[in-house]
Order: structure tokens, then C-alpha cells, then sequence
């Protein structure tokens, strides 16, 4: 029964393919066809974990995602059916920080418009967050499972960098990914990195040298208050 | 254009045999006088004086002769053309508006080539002649020639020569930046020029299809970026080859057209780990993107890229036999090269996307940036 629902299956795939291409004819010449290219950049930053992706559906799987994304009117996504999609994405994402489930939240999004996903050529944009914390100082592990769509798609998986533009140098510590594992199509990766927390700057070091100073010099006060008007007395006896 | 490119390509070579002057030619001469002829001493004076003059010309900079050239394409513009080339140098939107799609899928902006008179067409690819290399130039013609090609088999009007746009930002300076666009599907070059500086970075390349003929000659634009990087695969050992054979597929390029100002964490071999010949082969492949640029620009990136080929890995994804489908990456502390064949319905060696970046001086960011 499997054999003969897997025939039918890939019959239909054909099926859909040669419709695809026959409806559109310059598929053939450069399109994105049967497969769904998922592109995932993880940035790991001290404090917060970003996933950029770029989902980029092709002709023959359009129809699918936007059965997704309840397109009423046609060439229109609307921002609910847009929002649906992107919960249902975030719903097949499962990221961990050193085995701990990590919440994500839409930290931005772009959708193109429903003709442009036909055709092959849109491309969807959305980031995904997680706010994390304070790290501690040695080596972690991030784990990303992306399990949306997979019988379409193609994912590509990659640790990041930060934005070069910007070459101000790092006041919440540095990261260093230290290796990258993926499985064979990239759905599965571990990406494993190092937290160093920034060096006690100068001005921390005086604040806390002023800090300790008033600390000190106020607990000499009080004890000072407490024991000379003792003395005065002791002294005020003998006399 | 392929008459453009011939005439550039004369011209390129008298420029070089005078050039050669006081190296090839004087020694010659020296030769001629002794034989103490009235004739030779003639022919001596006249081509002095040619060499004079050549050499006059040759001292013109690559920057003050990119800047000639534009001022002249400026000159050819009416009004409502030239408000329409030139953006200002800080238009983010115009900066980014490059891809690797179709016209029609991604709106570029400039002037469109197809609404250019020939006298136009001409003296703004004369620009572009002057910005690049005849190596560089001769590659951004047969992609586009490859478009016009796939134009014809697709029956598509969004493909073509026509469809390829120009823009500046900035006013054409010798000393303050500015940016030459120009693109279209499967070609988007951002060449920015800062005094003598310049830089090809971000750009990207591509190719549908990856060969065809002219004239029943047989073109690869990007051909020798594919036999290089088999060569140098092949030339791995076995342990070699496990650091820098990625275990998984590579569908597309990862910092592709939008991906600006984003870099990612090396893979594959490092060179530090390839022998003194691997490292020659992978700069020599390299040198397929830093070459575009005219000869100055590309030297110095070139000698930059050298410096740092320790610390500069290469990473293959697919087979490695010559002519299949195989992902390359060459990404070091001041480029990253991708190199991706697309299964996009047919065959992938035939349609290829590839991207140059430099993560430290997109748009030459590092000269004009505060």
C-alpha cells in the first residue's frame, strides 16, 4: 500500500512539474522549479541569537506555500496570511542553546507579492530572535532543526558574522564559532562557539576602586561615631 | 559591443608595445646606431618621438582615464538622461539595487542600455573598458552575450543586451568616491573608485548558458573559473581532500546578491595547510574575480589577498571529476569568493551564480568611510 501511495505520490510530483513547466515556459530557462531553497545565517551575538532567512519557493511549489499563507485575493499576501506563514515557519524551527530550548520571535520580515512567488523568483525574508541572557564565559553549543517542508526543500546553514560596516569593537565580549556540523542536506546543524566576556575596562576599574573607597571610608565613619563618643566618656570618667 | 571589444582589444595592445619602450625598444635601437646608418638614425628619431608621445599617455592614471571616459559618456547624455544615470553617492537603495534575477523580477535603475543611442552605447562601454581589465571587460560582454543567447532560446524579451542598466553614484571624480553600476541578469558590477583606489567589491557574476557559439566559436565566460578550480581540487591529496570537501550539498550561493555586510565563519582547507603550488594555483583562481578590475586595482588586491593566503580557506561541495556540478568557496580575511552551478530545471554546469565580496571594504567602504 506504501509502494503504491509513494508511486502516486511521485507520479503527481511529475504531474504538478509538467504542468509547472508548461505553464510557464521560460521555467525551463532559469527558475527555481520543484524545490523550496531555505537560507538560514545564525548570528550569534553576546545576549541574543538571530536566524536571517531567505526562503526562495519554486514554481512548482508556490501553490503550496501560499495554500499557507490564506491568499483570498490573487497577487495579494495579506499581513495576517503573511503572519500565519511566518508562525507555522517558527512553529518547524527548534533551536537550542546548550540543549535548552530557545523561544524565538519575528524580529522582521519581507514578503513579495503572490505573482513574483509564482514565478519563481520571490524571495521571502524573514529573521527570527532570541533573546538569551548572559552567557558564561567557555564553550557552547547551538543546535537548529528545521523541520518545514521538508518533502520540497532545499536548506543551506550557516554561522555568520556581524556586520563589518560597523567596526566598533565588541563591549559585551567576543564569540568565536569554533566548528560547524551539519547533516547532508543541512536541515540538522550544531554550530559550537566560544564566549569571551570583555576585559574590565579602565573606567569599571575606577569606579569600583571609588566604590570600595566610599564603602570603606563609610563603614570607618560609622565606627568612628560608635567608638570615640566611648572614648570621650572613658576619659571624661577618669578624669 | 563585440566591435567595441575589438577596438579596445588594438588599442590595449599598442599601448602595451609602447609601453615596453625603454625595455624591448631602446635596447634595439642602441643596436640600429651602431650600424651607422643615416636611414636607421631616421627611423630612430621618428619612432623616439612616438614613444614620447605614448608615453605622455601612458602616464594618465587608471583613475584620471575612468573619469575621462565618463565625462565624455556624461557629455553624449541629454538632461533628463543625465539626472536620471547619476545617483548620489550615499543612495543606499541605488547601491543595493543589483541581483542576480531578471530585470523584470528585480527593477534596476540607471539607464537602460536598449533606450541608448550607439554613440551612448559606445561611450559608456568605454567606461567600463577603462574600469576594467580587457580580461574583465571581455567576461562582462560574453555574460551579457550569453543573456542575449538566452534570450533567443526562451523567448523571453526580460533577457537580452537591452536589458542590462548603467548608473553612477556620485559625480565622476578623480579624487572624491563614486560608484559605476552595471548589471542586469546574471552580471551586477559595483565598481567604486576613490582616488587611486578601486574595487570590484560586492559583484556578482553568473552565466545561462555556461557555453555557446559565435561565429563557430566556442565561448565559456566563466570557463576558466571552472577548469581552474578542478585543477586545483584535483591536486589535493586524499588528506587534503577531507578538510576541504564539505559533507553536505550546496544549493545556492550563501552570501549572494542582499546578503551585504554579512560574512560567515570560513570552511574546507586552509592554505596554510596546501602546498606552495596549490597556494599559487588557488591565488591564480582567484585572480579570475580580482582580475577584472584594471591593472592597478587588481594588482594591489591581488598582493593584499597574497599576504594573508595562510589564513585563507577553500572549501568544495559535490564531485570532483571535471565537468560535474561542484560548489566552490574562497574565502579569506579580505574576499570571499563563491562559485554556485543552479539546479534550476536543467542542467546545472550550464546556468552558474557566482559572487565576489570583500568583507572589510564593501563599496570601498574602508577609503571613504569616517
Amino acid at each position: 500500500m506504501e509502494t503504491v501511495t509513494a508511486r502516486l505520490g511521485c507520479l503527481w510530483q511529475c504531474f504538478v512539474l509538467t504542468v509547472a513547466v508548461s505553464a510557464f515556459p521560460e521555467a525551463a530557462f532559469a527558475h527555481r522549479l520543484d524545490e523550496y531553497l531555505q537560507a538560514t545565517l545564525v548570528m550569534i551575538e553576546p545576549g541574543e541569537i538571530r536566524l536571517d532567512m531567505n526562503l526562495t519557493p519554486g514554481v512548482a511549489v508556490a501553490d503550496q506555500l501560499l495554500s499557507q499563507m490564506h491568499s483570498d485575493s490573487p497577487g495579494v499576501i495579506t499581513p495576517e496570511g503573511a503572519a500565519a506563514y511566518t508562525e507555522s515557519l517558527r512553529r518547524d524551527l527548534t533551536v537550542q542553546l546548550d540543549r535548552r530550548d530557545l523561544h524565538l520571535s519575528v524580529a522582521g520580515s519581507h514578503f513579495p507579492t503572490s505573482d513574483e512567488l509564482h514565478s519563481g523568483w520571490g524571495i521571502i525574508q524573514i529573521a527570527f530572535s532570541s533573546k538569551i541572557g548572559p552567557l558564561h564565559s567557555g564553550a557552547h553549543v547551538l543546535s537548529i532543526v528545521n523541520r518545514h517542508l521538508p518533502g520540497i526543500s532545499v536548506y543551506l546553514l550557516n554561522a555568520g558574522q556581524s556586520p563589518l560596516f560597523d567596526a566598533t569593537p565588541p563591549k559585551a565580549g567576543s564569540i568565536a564559532v569554533t566548528a560547524q556540523k551539519r547533516n547532508e542536506n543541512q536541515s540538522i546543524g550544531e554550530i559550537d562557539f566560544t564566549f569571551q566576556p570583555p576585559p574590565a575596562s579602565s573606567h569599571v576599574r575606577q569606579s569600583m576602586i571609588v566604590l570600595a573607597i566610599l564603602l570603606f571610608g563609610s563603614v570607618g565613619c560609622s565606627l568612628m561615631k560608635r567608638f570615640i563618643p566611648r572614648i570621650a566618656r572613658s576619659e571624661a570618667i577618669g578624669d | 559591443m563585440f566591435a567595441r571589444f575589438d577596438r579596445f582589444k588594438k588599442d590595449h595592445l599598442r599601448a602595451t608595445l609602447f609601453r615596453a619602450f625603454p625595455s624591448v625598444w631602446l635596447p634595439a635601437f642602441t643596436f640600429l646606431i651602431l650600424m651607422k646608418r643615416t636611414s636607421s638614425k631616421f627611423f630612430i628619431a621618428f619612432l623616439c618621438a612616438l614613444s614620447l608621445i605614448f608615453d605622455g599617455k601612458a602616464e594618465q592614471t587608471a583613475t584620471s582615464e575612468i573619469v575621462t571616459h565618463a565625462k565624455e559618456f556624461l557629455a553624449t547624455l541629454d538632461d533628463a538622461q543625465r539626472a536620471h544615470v547619476v545617483f548620489d553617492f550615499k543612495d543606499e537603495a541605488q547601491r543595493k539595487r543589483w541581483s542576480n534575477l531578471p530585470v523584470q523580477f528585480v527593477k534596476r535603475d540607471g539607464l537602460r542600455i536598449g533606450d541608448l543611442t550607439k554613440a551612448q552605447r559606445d561611450a559608456a562601454m568605454a567606461v567600463l573598458s577603462a574600469a576594467l581589465s580587457p580580461g574583465g571587460y571581455e567576461k562582462a560582454i560574453q555574460i551579457v552575450e550569453a543573456d542575449e543567447q538566452l534570450s533567443h532560446s526562451s523567448r523571453q524579451n526580460m533577457f537580452g543586451r537591452d536589458n542590462y542598466y548603467f548608473a553612477f553614484l556620485g559625480q565622476p571624480s578623480a579624487t572624491e568616491p563614486w560608484i559605476i553600476q552595471f548589471g542586469g541578469h546574471h552580471l551586477g558590477l559595483n565598481i567604486t573608485i576613490v582616488g587611486e583606489h578601486g574595487t570590484l567589491t560586492p559583484s556578482h557574476t553568473g552565466v545561462q548558458p555556461a557555453h555557446y557559439e559565435i561565429e563557430g566559436k566556442t565561448i565559456r565566460p566563466l570557463g576558466h573559473e571552472t577548469d581552474k578550480a578542478f585543477a586545483l581540487v584535483s591536486s589535493l591529496d586524499e588528506t587534503q581532500r577531507k578538510q576541504a570537501i564539505l559533507g553536505f550539498e550546496m544549493h545556492d550561493l550563501v552570501l549572494g546578491p542582499g546578503r551585504d555586510g554579512q560574512t560567515i565563519q570560513p570552511e574546507g582547507i586552509k592554505g596554510s595547510a596546501l602546498n606552495e603550488k596549490q597556494r599559487e594555483m588557488l591565488l591564480d583562481l582567484a585572480s579570475e574575480w580580482t582580475g577584472m578590475m584594471h591593472e592597478a586595482a587588481a594588482k594591489a588586491k591581488m598582493e593584499e589577498i597574497k599576504k594573508d593566503i595562510a589564513e585563507t580557506w577553500f572549501a568544495w561541495s559535490g564531485p570532483t571529476e571535471k565537468d560535474g556540478a561542484a560548489y566552490f568557496r574562497i574565502q579569506g580575511p579580505t574576499v570571499i569568493i563563491e562559485y554556485a552551478p543552479q539546479r534550476l530545471g536543467g542542467d546545472p554546469t550550464n546556468h552558474i551564480h557566482t559572487i565576489y565580496r570583500d568583507p572589510t571594504n564593501e563599496y570601498g567602504a574602508k577609503w571613504w568611510k569616517p
